[in-house]
Order: C-alpha cells, then structure tokens, then sequence
C-alpha cells in the first residue's frame, strides 16, 4: 500500500465510488480504502430507483441534477450499467390520500418538467397488472432506473484508469490527526498519509467517527427485498405505493402504529429488469448490524405486494436479500467539511437514497476539494447542525 | 502452477445466468476474492439456482487463479427454494 495520498476515501460503497471518480476525473491523488469489497455494504443490497416522486427540497433539486448526471455518465460509460428511463408511479392506496399526493404533484412540478396525475383508468392504461380497485397515481415519466453494482463498479474501473488507488479487503482500524492537519490512517495493510479524509463508510460512518471523538448520528437502517424468478415482462415502470409518502416510517411512528405493517416499516416498491426477475420491497428496522431476513418482513412485503399486483401470488420468490442503509434522524445526509477539523470531510446518512444522490454527491465533494466552494448550497446538511462538542 | 484446460474462457460457468470462465476470471482480475464479490460483478449465483451448479466451479477457478483456497461460501438466504409469493403470504390474516 502507498505511504501518501492527497484524498482518502473510506468506503467503497456508491458514494466512495462517486467521489473517487470525479476526484481522480480532477486529477486529484485519491485512494479508496473498502474494508470489504466494492458495494458489498447496502449498495449491493438495494433497488436502482432514481425517483424524484416523493421529494421536497432541498433533496428534490439534488436528485434532479443527479438524474442528469446519470444521462451524461450513460453516454461517457456506453450504458454498461442498465440505465433506462422506466418513470414512476406512485400508486394510491385509497381515495383519502389524493389531497396530499396532489399537493406533491404541484411541489414536484415546481422543479420536474413531466408531473402526471392519472386515475385508474389511464393508470392501468399504462401498467394493465395493477389491481383494479387502485385508485389511481402520479406519474413521473423521466426517472430512471439504474444498477447500482454495475454502475460502481464501472466507476471503480474508470477511477483506476485514471490514477486512483484502490485497495479493498483493507479496513480501517484508527485515525490520528498529526500536528500540521494531516490524517494518518492505519489500515490492517499499513498506514496511509493523507491530506484530506473523506468519511464515506454509509452505515459504519459512526466507527470512524469515533476514531477522532467525533459522535456521527448515523445508525443502520436495515432494508429488505425480494427477488423473483425471472417472468415475462409484468410492469415497466417503477411502482411506489403513496405510503412513502403519507405515512411517517421513523422510529417513534413505527413502533407505535397499531398497524402491524407500519410497525414493520413495510410499504410496496416494485420494478422488472431486462432479465425478467422482479424486486419487491420494502421493509425498515432498526437492528444496527444485523443483515438478516425475517420471516415477518418476507411475509409482510409478499402481502402488501399481491394488494397492488394480484398476478404477483403465482410467482416465485428465489431470493430474499437485506442492506443496512446509513440512517440519520432528521432524513437529510451529512456532506461538507467538519468545521474545526480542517481536512475532514463527510459523506453519508443518505439513508434509502444513496444510489439516487451518489454522482450529485461525488461531484460535490469533489469540488469541495477542488477549489473549496460547491456549485450547489450544501450548508443545510453539515454537520454543524447537530451541535456536538468535540 | 499448470493451468487446468477444462476452463477455457468461452465455457458457460453459471447456465442460469450466462457467465463464461472469462468474465469470472475477469472479476478475479480486477482484485476479487470472494464467491459474493464475483457474483456481484458477474452474476454468477444470482439466477433460478442460486448457484448450486455454479458454486463449486467458480471456486475451483478462484483456486486455480489465485493458488488460494476461497475462504467464504456464497451467503445464503431464505426462501431455501422457489417458494410462490401466495405460500409466503401464508394463511392467517394480520
């Protein structure tokens, strides 16, 4: 392993990958440390989605300008990473919830070009699967869906290309700030001299943290999804139900709903890849490392599914599969330069929309570093905002 | 270390999911290590078997490139076979 770097990155997940791309795209000297393997964490454990349909800003902005980002990225990297513009539709469950999703319609149109409100007629018009008494939807045509394993990876690789350093099965085991500002990083492969330390560990954000006696509210959030078979083409866009929503999914709301549902934070999602296999999602705990199916989320998520595609209930279930996303509190990430610790920049708590933030967010920090300003306000997700002491 | 002649580049590895010798070996290549990371670069034990067939040769390829013994199995998950989302919703109703 190199004794000196400018940028270190640490976390191999779809944001370290990002900031590593468009930091070695500089010519800045990065190295990224993974203490496992490329998107071994939660982003090779979720779905793809690149949706603005449930956002208000200041996320909705980022996401749009990450949704071009992704164009631009397809036509760079050839499309080896499925990018496809499927749109979304949220789905309604019951009439009552129209006054809000109407509200998010006009919120949204603020800043998306293409806001559709359907009833149930051209709702199934566009995806005929969908369960009869489904009230109707708003639609989203532009956004996309992505890999997020592929896209990485293919980050990884183009980051290589030009200069990064790459080291994976290397974990990070303490953090010293030396007298001028610098970083020394000891790794179970060495110890590694850098300038500027980029916290990217998602879920394990908190670990690193500590190293320097910093307390990062991030926890892990665990998040389940099924894999079906591969079938015939079912649906084509992405299916999200209103849920998402209107119905709060943070901790104190969950464990007190009488709903036995709600108390697993499930909600629907669903989308069809090329291949034909479906993923259906989604449930929310809150059991820090625990990566483990359960049988309550498996069936939760398997009824909620069948409520909005009936078809569902003859298909396989092949695989279930579970990703620990970096939570924090008040649903907005943690990005910027820690004030006090010069050189310490963090990037994560993007909770269940890492893959939709990550090239906004690499470009960002990237240009953080660049020439320490942001061509997005990024001081509303600082980390000055939980007032520690430190 | 002689080179096993069985595993040339253009023999189908993982049947479900279409992955030759050479895109596994390509994974390998690029620094992974482990049965997951190759799946999660090639596929390779995502498909209807969920790597029953495949395991064991993606292995013996790990062996063969890298003269080490692959120290973890795929991880395994429920449903233990293709199991109908109507049986997984079960009966009682919630």
């Amino acid at each position: 392993m190199n004794k000196n770097t400018r940028v270190t990155v640490i976390g191999g997940g779809i944001i370290g990958c990002a900031i590593t791309y468009y930091l070695s795209k500089k010519g800045i000297d990065v190295t990224l440390i993974e203490k496992g393997e490329i998107v071994s964490g939660a982003s090779g454990a979720c779905q793809g989605s690149i949706t603005t349909i449930t956002f208000q800003s200041p996320l909705l902005e980022m996401i749009v300008e990450s949704q071009e980002l992704y164009q631009e990225l397809k036509k760079k990297f050839d499309n080896d990473f499925e990018c496809k513009k499927t749109g979304t539709l949220l789905l309604l469950d019951k009439e009552d919830q129209l006054p809000i999703v109407e509200a998010q319609a006009d919120n949204l149109r603020e800043k998306v070009t293409e806001v559709f409100l359907l009833n149930g007629k051209e709702l199934r018009d566009i995806e005929p699967a969908i369960a009869k008494d489904v009230p109707g939807a708003l639609y989203c045509p532009q956004d996309l869906t992505v890999n997020p394993i592929q896209f990485s990876l293919r980050l990884v690789n183009a980051a290589k290309e030009m200069g990064a350093k790459i080291y994976t099965y290397t974990e990070v085991e303490n953090v010293k700030i030396q007298r001028n500002g610098n970083f020394t990083i000891v790794t179970n492969k060495g110890k590694l001299n850098s300038e500027y330390l980029i916290n990217a560990a998602g879920a394990w954000s908190s670990i690193i943290g500590e190293m320097i006696g910093l307390k990062i509210p991030v926890i892990p959030r665990r998040g389940q999804l099924l894999v079906t078979e591969p079938i015939q083409p079912l649906i084509k866009t992405t299916l999200i139900e209103a849920d998402y929503l209107t119905t709060a999914f943070d901790q104190y709301s969950m464990e007190t709903s009488n709903n036995k549902r709600i108390r697993l934070g499930v909600a629907f999602t669903m989308n069809q890849f090329h291949e034909g296999n479906c993923l259906i999602g989604s449930s929310r705990d809150f059991v820090m490392y625990d990566r483990k199916n359960t049988i309550e989320a498996i069936r939760s998520i398997a009824k909620r599914s069948i409520r909005f595609i009936p078809k569902l209930k003859d298909i396989n279930v092949i695989r279930t599969y579970a990703g620990l996303r970096p939570y924090v509190h008040d649903n907005l990430p943690i990005l910027g330069e820690v004030p006090g610790i010069k050189g310490f920049i963090i990037a994560t708590g993007h909770l269940g929309e890492g893959i939709m933030l990550a090239p906004i967010t690499g470009k960002i920090i990237s240009e953080l570093i660049e020439r320490n300003e942001t061509s997005i306000p990024i001081n509303q997700y600082s980390f000055e905002r939980f007032n520690h002491a430190y | 270390m002689k080179k096993n002649n069985v595993f040339v580049d253009e023999m189908i590895v993982c049947r479900c999911e279409d992955v030759t010798v050479g895109e596994i070996r390509e994974a390998i290549n690029s620094g992974i290590r482990t049965l997951d990371g190759i799946k999660r670069a090639t596929r390779a034990g995502m498909g209807l078997c969920q790597g029953l067939t495949c395991q064991s040769l993606v292995e013996q390829i790990l062996l063969e490139e890298t003269g080490k013994r692959n120290s973890s199995l795929l991880n395994k998950r429920p449903p233990l076979k293709p199991t109908k989302i109507e049986i997984l919703v079960g009966e009682k109703d919630e």
